[in-house]
């Protein structure tokens, strides 16, 4: 797994929570820490945009680059901004 | 070739996000059947723009696939030419600019002029400067 490796300090109360959903689960083997605490944090912590990605159409000569929904419009001038400063 | 786009004009005419987009590509769809191209410059202009956070946010591209976007672009019925300038820059041309941005747009015009055509451009300040050597877009 290409992950990071760290050390929590959890609270009583979470710690006794992560244990009982593991129990609920089915266990360490079907639940482990490391699954439980991954999955809260994806469902929390990931917004729809960071996972979000521009549609692509590739017709020859008539392409199009649709971004992801609410994304910001761009300006000339932040074009302008991003190229030369 | 009759047009010459400039980084911007590129960028509004593929990006659905940028504010020129709507304009951008009926233009460049009109245009392209009496020859269009990019230079170089342009080229990697619009590669670094699509891979650019600044710019994209959230739906930045890859390298490949902001490769895969601009050689689609440059492909089908008009194909557009990929310009790689033979001259140095005049001195003439760019000692009007006024400021360090306007460096590249004046280089651009001169790529244009160089190659028979004029650059297709949104910016104010090229436009006022060489009024014939330059189209509005948008």
């Amino acid at each position: 797994m290409n992950g990071m490796k760290t050390t929590l300090d959890l609270p009583a109360d979470v710690a006794r929570s992560l244990r009982l959903e593991s129990a609920r689960r089915g266990g360490r083997k079907a639940a482990s820490l490391t699954r439980l605490v991954s999955d809260a944090v994806r469902r929390v912590y990931t917004s729809p945009e960071a996972t979000a990605k521009s549609r692509l159409d590739l017709t020859p000569g008539r392409v199009v680059v649709t971004p992801p929904r609410g994304t910001p419009k761009v300006s000339s001038e932040n074009v302008r901004a991003a190229l030369y400063d | 070739m009759k047009h010459l786009l400039d980084n911007d004009v590129f960028l509004a005419a593929i990006y659905r996000g940028h504010a020129l987009h709507g304009r951008a590509r009926l233009w460049l769809d009109a245009a392209k059947p009496g020859g269009w191209g990019v230079a170089v410059e342009t080229y990697l202009a619009m590669v670094r723009l699509s891979m650019n956070p600044a710019v994209m946010h959230a739906g930045v591209l890859t390298a490949k696939q902001a490769l895969d976007v601009v050689e689609a672009e440059l492909g089908g019925r008009h194909p557009g030419r990929v310009i790689l300038s033979a001259r140095k820059p005049e001195r003439t041309l760019l000692e009007k600019a006024v400021g360090h941005r306007q460096i590249m747009d004046f280089w651009l015009v001169q790529v244009a002029r160089d190659n028979g055509a004029k650059l297709a451009t949104a910016d104010a300040g090229t436009l006022a400067n060489w009024p014939a050597l330059t189209v509005k877009v948008g």
